[in-house]
């Protein structure tokens, strides 16, 4: 930090002053007027240094407050002016944040179908001084397999692709580049001949500046747990890069519906509190999962309503059906304890009520462990449909979380903001008409709100449905969404084969909720759940004609990502986003623009419920009835979807520019 | 109000002269000094103190110090003399107008140069100069051999 004391000869002149009084008050009979020689020997002398010690805590003062500190500092060095901001929150424990590295897929050409591996110290220069390296924690590996042909019209082999999450070497926004040949790579394969990005990479985040550090100040003075607004936001900013925002939505607001008690009595519902939502505006990063169609999943909501006993048939005999009661006595922390069941799902398989699942899911135990168990309908005892001899409770009731459901795959948890493509990758020798001529998978282009139709045909594309089954729970590491692609007659065409769901999550969002719902930082009377925002899935396509003095033309592409990014960056909250903002975004942006022709905007919200309602507008964006053009007709106060839930998100598919 | 103390400038011996130093703040201890003594302090610190030498004041001084060790002749000598003693007497004047606590025996009324003998083989020059206080008190400041050649 450069800082610098100046001192005028009119500053000299007052310290001397000062200096004056004080000696004529210490030494009464001195004579310290100007001319003098005690002036000389006792004012003058020290006047200077006076002055400079009076500017020296001059400035201290000023660099001490941050109402101030810009007058202090040379503003023309903004390093000095974000150190001596630094310095000052630093008694806050505000520390500015490094920044981030931004993540993104990078596409790969090779001229032979081989096992590729790719060391983690390999080196891909998108152009000089922009180098990205693997994202990975060791060698990646990509199997053959999963190289995908390229063909031409000839049917010919032109070269196979394949993907490479790849990562910044460096924090810094420069690195969100836009899609592009890399200029250059370390050789890691002979037969690889070019990497190349064909969706704009997005994440990084640089240094802190002085005007965000300022931003978050008001918090710095807060507890540093999660109790409140501003203590959640002081604490989750403190110990995270790249939350562009935080809302806290608790006891008392519309948007809380986790807290909701309902059954009390018929149509009554209750708050009851002790809920909090956190939901968190981060950049957005793409990454995809590969799950078996029909196998068994692990609930991401870590609810064990599943019962099995494979020694057991509970279709045969004397049937258990919804309504008994499985009566545990042994196996769990708490015995004897009741469980309702709700569905039989299979003759060994059992589900149980939500409202009451299973304390612990004793097949996740090491060693698994099983529950005694009978079933009646009964009480006390609830032995009268399944028990040993005698009324004895059988010992080999598992309970679990792992449901395995035809047609389906479970997703991870955590925020699915939208899905970018969704395909079988090895798909069979019949689905053939399906199968796409540029990298042989079988696509879903199709999303529905209800079981994807068998009648789907090669030029409609075949369909998928999104079911979130805990819609207060959506966008949170506690979602459970089933992607289905069985269909309405053939629920098992596609299981045992792997479908891959590419799709946008929100960077870094484990980690947070790792953090919020860690037992050291968890508020021990609360549930607290991090969460994204509602997506909204911004769609349009814009025609434009330039100017008759404009001499080049513009890049496509170019154009699309900057209504892209104007749509990813804008707050709702201030302002809806409208056709005109856009229109003025374009003749902003690029001055050679005339006319933009009229459009319309088409906008997915993509409900709690995993449901896409569907909008259009010609003017303002708004989920309103008014607008919805398809979809289902949900109440979204009670799904607590708001405009402060909301999050408008736009990508390169969605948004296509034409110059006429 | 009584006057307040100075700090006494003395004129050093001629035995003792260190270089062409010839005033002092005292030869064992520091005496204060007030009254008719105090003006012809100020008045003689002022004649002494070469023109731009105090960096609080750039303007203060003569260039009678000056003459010091240059290669002027004796006659542009007594001239600058003249013109220094001339101009100090306005400083001090400019400085103690509108003062009311400068007592009336450190007031200056006027200074004069009342001897100017010129020394061939320095060459140089010694000087007298009468200096006068409202209260009609007078007393006068030696300058004594100022050589005019450079050493």
């Amino acid at each position: 930090m450069s800082t610098q004391v100046t001192v005028t000869s009119q500053d000299v002149a007052l310290a001397a002053n000062f200096l004056e009084q004080f000696l004529t008050d210490q030494v009464n009979e001195g004579d310290f007027t100007a001319g003098t020689a005690l002036r000389d020997l006792a004012v003058n002398a020290l006047a200077a240094v006076v002055a400079f010690v009076r500017g020296d805590a001059t400035l201290i003062r000023q660099m001490q407050s941050l109402v101030t500190v810009q007058q202090a500092v040379n503003t023309s060095d903004p390093d000095a002016l974000k150190d001596a901001v630094t310095a000052i929150l630093s008694n806050f424990f505000i520390a500015p944040k490094s920044g981030r590295k931004a993540r993104g897929f990078a596409v790969g050409h090779s001229s032979r179908q081989i096992d590729i591996f790719i060391p983690v110290t390999t080196k891909f220069t998108y152009s000089q001084g922009l180098v990205f390296v693997v994202d990975a924690t060791d060698t990646l590996f990509i199997a053959a397999n999963q190289l995908i042909p390229i063909i031409d019209a000839d049917s010919t082999v032109l070269d196979y692709e394949f993907r490479i999450p790849l990562v910044a070497s460096q924090t810094g926004d420069a690195y969100n580049v836009d899609p592009s040949l890399f200029s250059n790579f370390d050789r890691f394969s002979p037969y690889v001949t070019r990497i190349e990005s064909t969706a704009k990479f997005s994440g990084g985040l640089g240094l802190e500046t002085v005007d965000e550090i300022l931003a978050r100040a008001p918090t710095a003075v807060s507890v540093r747990n999660l109790i409140n607004d501003r203590s959640i936001v002081a604490t989750l900013e403190d110990n995270f890069d790249g939350i562009e925002s935080i809302l806290t939505i608790g006891y008392g607001d519309p948007e809380m519906q986790r807290d909701l008690v309902p059954a009390v009595a018929p149509h009554l519902k209750f708050h009851v509190g002790g809920m909090t939502d956190i939901y968190l505006r981060m950049g957005l990063v793409e990454t995809e999962f590969v799950g078996t169609v029909g196998d068994v999943f692990a609930r991401p909501d870590e609810v064990s309503v599943m019962f099995r006993d494979g020694s057991q048939n509970f279709t045969g005999g004397s049937p258990v059906e919804t309504g008994d009661i499985i009566h545990v006595s042994a196996g769990l922390t708490t015995v004897p304890a009741e469980f309702l069941i709700v569905e039989v799902i299979d003759a060994t398989t059992l589900l149980v009520s939500e409202r009451s699942p299973f304390p612990v899911a004793t097949d996740e135990a090491n060693p698994p462990t099983t529950v005694s168990y009978t079933i009646g309908r009964v009480g006390p005892t609830y032995n009268d449909v399944r028990a040993g001899l005698g009324g004895i409770p059988l010992a080999t009731g598992v309970t679990s979380r792992q449901i395995a459901t035809s047609g389906r795959i479970t997703m991870p948890g955590g925020p699915v903001m939208d899905i970018i493509d969704v395909a079988i990758t090895d798909p069979a020798v019949g689905e053939a008409s399906f199968k796409s001529s540029l990298d042989g998978f079988v696509h879903f282009p199709n999303q529905v709100n209800t079981t994807p139709a068998e009648s789907a045909t090669p030029d409609q594309g075949l369909q998928f449905e999104v079911i979130v089954h805990s819609p207060p729970y959506a966008q949170s590491a506690l979602q459970w969404m089933e992607i289905v692609v069985g269909t309405d007659t053939n629920q098992t065409r596609f299981d045992t084969f792997h479908l891959r769901v590419r799709y946008r999550t929100l960077a870094a969002f484990a980690d947070i909720d790792s953090f919020v719902r860690g037992r050291l930082e968890r508020v021990t009377a609360a549930f607290q759940l991090p969460r994204g925002h509602h997506p909204v899935d911004v769609r349009m396509g814009i025609q434009y004609s330039l100017k008759s003095t404009a001499t080049t033309t513009l890049n496509n592409n170019d154009v699309a990502q900057a209504v892209i990014d104007f749509i990813n960056s804008f707050d709702t909250l201030a302002a809806p986003i409208d056709v005109s903002a856009i229109t003025q975004l374009l003749r902003n942006t690029f001055p050679t623009i005339g006319v933009v022709e009229p459009f319309t905007i088409n906008y997915d919200l993509r409900a709690p419920t995993g449901e896409v309602m569907s909008y259009a507008t010609s003017d303002v964006v708004r989920i309103t009835p008014t607008k919805q053009i398809s979809g289902p007709t949900l109440d979204l106060d009670d799904i607590g979807v708001t405009d402060r839930t909301l999050r408008y998100i736009a990508n390169a598919a969605g948004v296509t520019v034409e110059a006429l | 109000m009584p006057s307040r103390f100075d700090v006494n400038i003395q004129i050093v011996p001629a035995a003792q002269y260190t270089g062409m130093g010839f005033y002092s703040f005292g030869q064992t201890r520091s005496l204060g000094v007030r009254g008719i003594n105090k003006l012809v302090n100020v008045f003689a610190k002022r004649l002494l103190t070469p023109t731009g030498t105090n960096p609080l004041d750039l303007t203060e001084g003569t260039q009678l110090a000056n003459l010091i060790g240059s290669n002027v002749t004796a006659t542009d000598a007594q001239e600058i003399l003249q013109i220094s003693v001339f101009d100090t007497a306005e400083a001090i004047r400019n400085t103690q107008a509108g003062r009311g606590d400068v007592p009336d025996d450190e007031r200056l009324a006027s200074a004069e140069i009342t001897a100017f003998l010129l020394i061939e083989e320095a060459p140089g020059f010694a000087a007298q100069v009468q200096i006068r206080n409202v209260a009609n008190q007078g007393l006068t400041v030696v300058l004594p051999t100022l050589s005019v050649v450079s050493l």
